[in-house]
This record gives structure tokens, C-alpha cells and sequence, in this order.
């Protein structure tokens, strides 16, 4: 099932990354200024450069995670947030192109603060802050939930009553969620790193390009953004999957509360409704990072 | 914005001390604005550190900026320019219209002596 998920997923990539190649391919007509260019082209391969990173080291932990069965699906916890921190990682340590200056020309600097929290485009905090909340709630539900299987692991969920019992595993509890929520720290950490690399790389050295300044400052942050949302959907979304699914198995008819039937339906819907999205994400982090600088252009076509 | 002309008269660091010290006087730059680190500065401009840091120094030796570890470089209270100067700045300014900017201060300046 797993397997089958994982190349399910790959070839969604596939598809999306072809997508996006041909979008971004039909749109590069646009002209920009001259000494912009050398500084966008580098940010755009640096953003690439760190997706291309995410998704190998993705792949080869949930590679990792189908040919070790003893790990139990373990690095499936973390393989999504740990594969987007370490493209994160990789673009916080890539040094960014600075714009040239010509020797003794003058040059120009805005006199506001910049920051890693300055570069966030408007809505994003918010909306990341409130998916990692999601995150870390829906970890302690399970783990909360959770019973220990026969080995003493907290893998399993439980129903019954006098009478009768149920217990069904895996389900997501301690045993994946401490991964989880580790994965989820590193990749915060990461994400910080990076946006903070964007926000001290030097700015464009000449008035009329602060505004395209502020732009791939933006860009680069959004396609950031993104691809740490994707890292965080796809693993909360095989969280609430798996759990939902568990559940789902161990509830036992006319004699579990209904309430758990709902909760279990809700987290499956969710969790496919959350891997569908971070797939969607990482395309739209791909998509941004082809197309940094494209709303920089401000150079006319030459007229033939 | 400020801006450096390593082929001006001026040292850059002076450059940018009388820059950021016009932007407070005249109210541009409010009371408790923070100021870029002088990493940024430096790294924007294409100057060294040690240029923005010392005119940060003089500005702070002025006490039109206060730094602090915790909070950075912060525009003093109490050094903007009141608001009739300003008016009459910006009244003068639109009345120099034609008259490059030394020329503008040169009569400000031949004004003051006859004052």
C-alpha cells in the first residue's frame, strides 16, 4: 500500500514537473534589465536547485523506508519534512549572486530593517503558523489515542468493552509521531535559515530597482514557503491517513461511540484532501521558482 | 534611500552619517525607526562594514541614534527639525525650482549671514 502511495506520488511529480515545464517554457519571452538578470538566473537556480534537493532526499528515505521493513514505515514520519529541510538547508548555505557595480559608480540602499520575517510575503506567516499548529494538534491527538502494540510500541488504537475488543495497527502514535514533530522542528529551523538568507543577501544597487528588489525577495520566499508547505502537508496528510484508516479498523460496530466513526472518516478525507495539496504545493513552489523575476521585467520588446 | 558616490567629494562614511542625519531632522526617518544592521548597510552599498559602523558611531555621538544589543539602532526622540521648518523647507524647495541644490543652499546660506 505504501509502495503503491510512494509511486503514486512520484508520478505526480512527474506530471507536475512536466506542467510546469511547459508553462514555463512558452513564458520566457520576457526581457529584464541587463545587470538583473545574472542575480535573478541565480536566484531561480538556487530555488530549483533546493526542490530538485527536497525531492531526491525524499525519495531516498522513503526508498530507505520500503527496503528496511524492520523500521515498521518509521522514516515515512519524517520523510517529507526532513527531505524539505534539507533542500532549505542546502539553499541557506548556497551563497546568493550579488548584483555588479561598476567601480566608483554610485549606489544606493533603502534604510528599512530587513529580516527573515520582512521577506515573508503578506498571509503566509499566518498561514504556516496554522498549519504547523494543525500539525503538532493532530500528533498529540493521536499519540494521545494511541495504545501499545504487543511489542510495547505505541502503534496501535483500541476499542471494546466487557465484551468485546478490538486493536488495529500501525497507527500513527508516539512510535511515528515523535518523528513527526522532530521532523517538524528541523524543517522550521530550516526554513528560518533560508529566509533568512534571503533577507541579508544585498540588495539591488540601483533606486529604480527596489521594487524588483522587494519582488525576488518575495518570489524566492514564497517558493520557500511552499515547498516547506508541501513537506509539512504530505506528512500530516499520511498521518491523518494512516490514522483514519486505523481507526476506521478498530472501530467496532454498535458498540464504539459514533463519534470515532466521524473523527476516522474526517482524518482519512483529510489526510487524502492534504496529500493532494502538498503535491499541489511543491508544483506551485517549482512553478514560482522557474518564474522568478518574471514580474521584474520592465524592459520594453525592441521594436523590429 | 541613500545613496554613495565613492567618487565624491565626501568619504563614504560621511556620506552616509549626513544622509541618515538630514532623514532624522527632517522627520523622514520617526522617533524609534530601526535603523538597517550595519551588515545590511554595508552589504547594500558595497562599502565595508567598518564605513557604516563608524558613521553609525558619529550619529550615536550626535545623539540622534540609540543602539542597543536587544534593539538595534534606533532613531532618537526629540531631533527632528519642528514642523515650521520643515514647511518653510519644502516652500523653499518649490520656490528653487531651477536652481540645482547648491546654489539652492547658497542662498540659504548668504540669507543666514544677512540675518
Amino acid at each position: 500500500m505504501a509502495g503503491f502511495a510512494v509511486n503514486l506520488y512520484a508520478l505526480g511529480v512527474v506530471v507536475a514537473v512536466v506542467i510546469v515545464w511547459v508553462i514555463t517554457h512558452r513564458r520566457r519571452t520576457a526581457r529584464m534589465p541587463e545587470h538583473i538578470v545574472p542575480v535573478v538566473a541565480a536566484s531561480r537556480r538556487r530555488a530549483l536547485l533546493a526542490i530538485a534537493c527536497a525531492l531526491v532526499v525524499f525519495f531516498a528515505v522513503a526508498v530507505a523506508g520500503l527496503s528496511i521493513p524492520g523500521l515498521l514505515g518509521w522514516p515515512f514520519a519524517a520523510a517529507s519534512t526532513v527531505a524539505g529541510a534539507a533542500g532549505l538547508l542546502l539553499y541557506a548555505l548556497t551563497p546568493p549572486r550579488v548584483a555588479e557595480v561598476p567601480v566608483g559608480a554610485p549606489r544606493s540602499a533603502g534604510v528599512e530593517r530587513r529580516s527573515w520575517l520582512t521577506v515573508i510575503p503578506k498571509g503566509w506567516l499566518h498561514g504556516f503558523a496554522e498549519l504547523g499548529a494543525v500539525f503538532v494538534a493532530v500528533v498529540v491527538f493521536c499519540g494521545l489515542t494511541a495504545v501499545a502494540d504487543d511489542h510495547g510500541r505505541s502503534r496501535a488504537i483500541g476499542f471494546g468493552d466487557q465484551g468485546v475488543s478490538s486493536l488495529a495497527s500501525p497507527y500513527p502514535g508516539w512510535f511515528y509521531g515523535i518523528p513527526a514533530l522532530v521532523g517538524l522542528g528541523v524543517l522550521a529551523a530550516a526554513v528560518i535559515l533560508a529566509l533568512h538568507r534571503i533577507g541579508s543577501a544585498a540588495a539591488f544597487p540601483a533606486p529604480e530597482d527596489a521594487n524588483a528588489d522587494v519582488q525576488w525577495r518575495q518570489a524566492s520566499a514564497s517558493v520557500i514557503l511552499k515547498l516547506a508547505m508541501g513537506a509539512m502537508l504530505f506528512t500530516l496528510g499520511g498521518i491523518m491517513l494512516m490514522a483514519g484508516t486505523t481507526m476506521g479498523n478498530a472501530v467496532i460496530e454498535d458498540v464504539t461511540p459514533v463519534v470515532w466513526s466521524v473523527i476516522s472518516n474526517a482524518m482519512s478525507i483529510l489526510g487524502v484532501l492534504f496529500l493532494v495539496l502538498s503535491l499541489i504545493s511543491v508544483t506551485l513552489a517549482a512553478l514560482t521558482a522557474f518564474t522568478i523575476g518574471e514580474r521584474l521585467t520592465c524592459v520594453p520588446e525592441p521594436v523590429r | 534611500m541613500i545613496t554613495v558616490d565613492p567618487s565624491g567629494p565626501l568619504a563614504p562614511f560621511e556620506q552616509i552619517r549626513s544622509q541618515l542625519a538630514d532623514g532624522i531632522r527632517s522627520g523622514e526617518l520617526e522617533n524609534g525607526h530601526r535603523l538597517p544592521s550595519i551588515r545590511q548597510l554595508a552589504g547594500d552599498l558595497r562599502v565595508a562594514a567598518g564605513t557604516v559602523a563608524k558613521a553609525y558611531a558619529l550619529l550615536e555621538e550626535e545623539g540622534l541614534v540609540e543602539t542597543s544589543r536587544a534593539r538595534g539602532t534606533r532613531v532618537s526622540a526629540g531631533h527632528a527639525h519642528p514642523d515650521a521648518v520643515r514647511d518653510a523647507a519644502r516652500a523653499f524647495v518649490a520656490a528653487s525650482a531651477g536652481l540645482s541644490l547648491d546654489e539652492a543652499l547658497g542662498a540659504v546660506r548668504a540669507a543666514w549671514h544677512a540675518g
